[in-house]
């Protein structure tokens, strides 16, 4: 999918510049371009690093246990098959964690692992559905790209956007999972099954 | 005051429990944080690809003028609500690729300035959702779930509906 979006944007720049006589410009842009990828990729890469760091101390010291005992609540309530299932519980807990850190990529790897093992044990689509829905609102309490990001693009107060983004990301997490909810009986007539 | 430094104080008080865990179960804490390092190191390398590409063109896309012609078209109907036209790329690019979205969210912040309207709402945009599509296809590609057009149905309505709250915060 990304591929093709990337190819029709370079054909459509091409066809444009045309156009608008910019071909010059698109020609300096490969080269600026080029430049810039590893100019954000530098002044980011310290900041992930730096968090997937703190990221291994609190999974070694304990940390993210003790945030899955205070959230094994909420997961109950919203994975009710995973209940007793420790090491399905474990691996979203891991995920959420990192997510939460603004490290998505590194959330990835503990994402799939979790719902593999829900898939192997048959959890329903519902359960899975609500899991992925928790990863795409990806409620980074402390999002390492973006505010590296702002903050070398000069800008004063690269903290101020959190509180509201968190409010934004709520709101996709609670609209995902009320959806979830009530096509509950669509999803397992139709593929619940399949799956 | 709390709100506005709501945001520095969460990563440093958060830093400063998760030592103190760290402190209180006596675990190694500089051998952890090389390790965990590492991984980020890994982590950084992985992502530098999709990177190159995606800056790359949008910055293509952008300087032959592309952009400024699908503005011109939406202008009118975006102009109806409060939604800055600058941001309507963004919106495109989310759901199928964080590192796309981020390489525009780039470029809206380098033209109109980081703590401008449109760079705060660029930014919450952006941190508030991830790659709907991208997710959808590596997890459920992982674990062969195959009938996930409901999924993706609902996860986009959910967005839109993020999209209409980070507007009305901002």
């Amino acid at each position: 999918m990304i591929g093709k979006v990337w190819s029709a944007m370079i054909i459509i720049s091409f066809v444009c510049s045309l156009f608008t006589n910019k071909i010059n410009d698109l020609g300096n842009a490969i080269i600026e371009g080029t430049n810039q990828s590893l100019n954000i990729v530098l002044i980011t890469a310290g900041a992930i690093i730096f968090w997937s760091g703190i990221m291994k101390i609190a999974q070694n010291s304990g940390f993210t246990k003790a945030i899955s005992r205070l959230l094994f609540p909420v997961l109950k309530f919203l994975f009710p098959e995973c209940a007793n299932k420790e090491k399905i519980l474990d691996s979203i807990c891991i995920n959420i964690v990192s997510n939460m850190l603004g490290l998505s990529n590194a959330a990835t790897p503990s994402g799939i692992k979790a719902i593999r093992e829900m898939k192997k044990e048959e959890i329903s689509l519902e359960n899975i559905s609500t899991f992925l829905m928790m990863n795409m609102s990806c409620i980074q309490l402390a999002p390492t790209f973006l505010v590296a990001l702002r903050k070398s693009l000069g800008s004063n107060s690269p903290y101020i956007i959190l509180p509201k983004m968190w409010i934004s990301s709520l709101v996709f997490l609670i609209t995902g999972i009320f959806l979830v909810k009530i096509s509950k009986i669509k999803v397992h007539q139709t593929i619940g099954k399949r799956c | 005051m709390l709100t506005e430094n709501l945001g520095s104080i969460f990563p440093i008080s958060l830093i400063i429990i998760i030592l103190s865990f760290a402190i209180k179960n006596k675990v190694d804490i500089f051998d952890s944080f090389r390790q965990g390092a590492a991984e980020g190191i890994e982590c950084v390398i992985s992502i530098l690809p999709a990177i190159v590409a995606l800056i790359t063109g949008v910055t293509m896309f952008k300087s032959s003028g592309a952009m400024e012609i699908i503005e011109y078209f939406l202008k009118p109907i975006v102009s109806l609500t409060k939604f800055p036209v600058e941001c309507i790329p963004l919106v495109i690019m989310k759901p199928i690729s964080g590192s796309g979205s981020n390489a525009i969210l780039n470029s809206i912040l380098i033209s109109n300035g980081p703590d401008s309207y449109v760079g705060n709402l660029a930014s919450i945009i952006s941190g508030s959702s991830e790659a709907i599509f991208y997710i959808v296809s590596t997890y459920c590609g992982a674990s062969k779930i195959k009938n996930t057009k409901n999924i993706i149905i609902l996860s986009l309505i959910a967005f839109a509906c993020s999209i209409i709250c980070s507007i009305t915060v901002c």
